[in-house]
């Protein structure tokens, strides 16, 4: 009993250490309680949809978008380099994949200032968990609206389908779930590629604390994407870049892209001569 | 129904026969429960009912089960299917089984999901405790593997090892005729979720008479409690009978 027990206290205490990377900036209060739930954001991002369009039209044939996670501002120098590259010829867009801040207010306006004195593309934001943080939701919402929402790129002879999930609660709900379906079954015919970013990663490519969805909602993300031909899926929270090809399905987690973090990389994604080509490039 | 499954089957109901065989003069376990709930991905309720039978001698057992889904929207019935074998023996004063467990899961008519475990259990005056250890494998069904030309190294995703745990606290001694018990785990017969994932339960346990019990378990799963924004995921009834032959 006596070994037990040390064992209990020791896995609690590697438990709370290995959550050491997001203890210093994380609302704790999310261990008992999460306000907003994942299906009240969700309808308030359907109803935002509805007055916005976010479709992008490039000239060329071939473009790139540029896919980073985990950026959580406070610090600036890696996010200011992703809008400059993200302003260059030929690239369409950036897409950040959730974490963009660390939740607090201070880390929402300096990314807000810095997006209005930057150059930039189109810029798309995805809702990660520390973006919850401190009621984190009302200024993701108030600054960024929808954090469930799809956009295309068009190039005149083609068109590509990206979709944006919210799993900032581990879960993306039944109501996004619901969408979600809705959509591929509706749209998916009508374009080239389909990609689709979330932001807690799928499969426990190494052994962590990190959570992942539930293994069942697990079974039903990959049947449905199995079926729809999605291309790729694009994911963070682990900081940690893992690539897997399942079925038809190129699923590929980033590394962490905040400022300090020693392997911060991002996803360059290019469409050339009709094929999608992906890699990491540092920061 | 391909080659594996069949074989599987077949190991299946040679444990089933070999359990019910009377002249092993040892004791037999049969569990049969239905379970209805709903989650964020069931799109409403969802029912299943399952099998499960236990032959234990004195120092070692084996277990076979199999699920059926009644209500659900994944497109299959037979959902699921286990065989373990442990070996029963005392580490001074604390008995201990330890085993291993083959768990085969139909996720859709295209994807299977596997896990091989190992896990060490055991029961005190009130408390039980587990812990092991799974390795699992989504894969493609060979079917589908096949028919959508998909590569031998794209068919699969095998995931680093996963930690098991359960820990559960009985309110009476075990011989009383009704019992209540509350748990805290991150796995069920047929599913194991990742150690990140926990589920909670509680359960209330009557005995009809000697051989038979009747219980029923309330279970509780959250999701989002290791990114520190836990919510609700769903909730599920099961009601069970117990037989011990």
């Amino acid at each position: 009993m006596e070994n037990l027990r040390e064992f209990g206290i020791v896995y609690l205490l590697v438990i709370i250490l290995s959550c050491n990377s997001c203890m210093e900036d994380a609302d704790l209060s999310g261990f008992l309680h999460s306000p907003d739930p994942v299906n009240e954001r969700v309808k308030l991002s359907l109803e935002w949809n509805n007055k916005s369009d976010k479709d992008i039209y490039v000239q060329n044939a071939d473009y790139t978008l540029l896919i980073a996670g985990d950026s959580e501002v406070g610090g600036t120098r890696n996010i200011d380099t992703l809008f400059a590259k993200s302003n260059k010829p030929g690239v369409a867009g950036f897409v950040l994949v959730g974490d963009i801040t660390s939740g607090d207010p201070k880390g929402y306006g300096t990314l807000v200032h810095e997006l209005d004195t930057k150059n930039h593309g189109p810029v798309y934001f995805i809702l990660g968990n520390h973006d919850l943080f401190f009621d984190g939701w009302n200024n993701y919402y108030n600054y960024f609206g929808s954090s469930t929402y799809a956009f295309t790129i068009n190039t005149g002879d083609n068109s590509d389908l990206y979709i944006c999930l919210d799993s900032g609660n581990g879960t993306i709900g039944s109501r996004q779930l619901n969408w979600l379906e809705d959509l591929l079954k509706k749209e998916r015919k009508n374009h080239r590629f389909c990609i689709i970013f979330t932001h807690v990663n799928f499969f426990r490519e190494h052994h962590t604390f990190s959570a992942n969805p539930l293994v069942d909602e697990l079974h039903v993300l990959m049947d449905l994407f199995l079926r729809n031909s999605v291309d790729m899926v694009i994911m963070g929270h682990d900081h940690r870049r893992s690539e897997e090809i399942f079925g038809r399905t190129h699923y590929v987690t980033l590394d962490a892209c905040f400022d300090g973090f020693e392997d911060a990389s991002y996803l360059r994604l290019e469409i050339k001569n009709g094929k999608l080509i992906s890699g990491f490039e540092d920061l | 129904m391909n080659y594996a499954m069949k074989k599987l089957i077949i190991i299946l109901f040679s444990l089933s026969l070999f359990c019910f065989n009377p002249s092993l003069n040892a004791q037999f376990r049969l569990d049969g429960y239905l379970d209805f709930g709903k989650t964020q991905v069931s799109e409403g309720f969802y029912s299943q009912i399952s099998n499960i039978g236990s032959f234990e001698k004195q120092k070692w057992g084996i277990q076979a089960g199999y699920q059926f889904g009644l209500v659900q929207p994944q497109d299959v019935i037979f959902n699921s299917c286990f065989g373990s074998l442990y070996r029963k023996f005392r580490a001074g004063n604390v008995p201990i089984d330890l085993g291993v467990e083959y768990l085969w899961t139909a996720i859709s008519p295209d994807l299977r999901e596997t896990n091989w475990i190992i896990f060490a259990g055991t029961t005190l005056n009130h408390w039980q405790f587990g812990l092991g250890t799974s390795t699992r494998t989504y894969r493609l069904s060979n079917k589908a593997a096949n028919q959508l030309s998909i590569s031998e190294s794209d068919k699969r995703i095998t995931e680093k090892w996963n930690m098991m745990y359960h820990a559960i606290y009985v309110l009476k001694p075990y011989e009383n005729k009704w019992n209540l018990s509350a748990s805290f785990t991150n796995y069920d017969h047929f599913i194991v979720q990742q150690e990140n994932n926990p589920m909670f339960n509680l359960r209330f346990n009557y005995k009809i008479s000697s051989p038979l019990s009747l219980y029923s378990e309330l279970w509780y799963r959250p999701a989002g409690l290791m990114v520190i924004r836990v919510t609700y995921y769903g909730m599920f009834i099961r009601l069970g009978i117990l037989w011990k032959i």
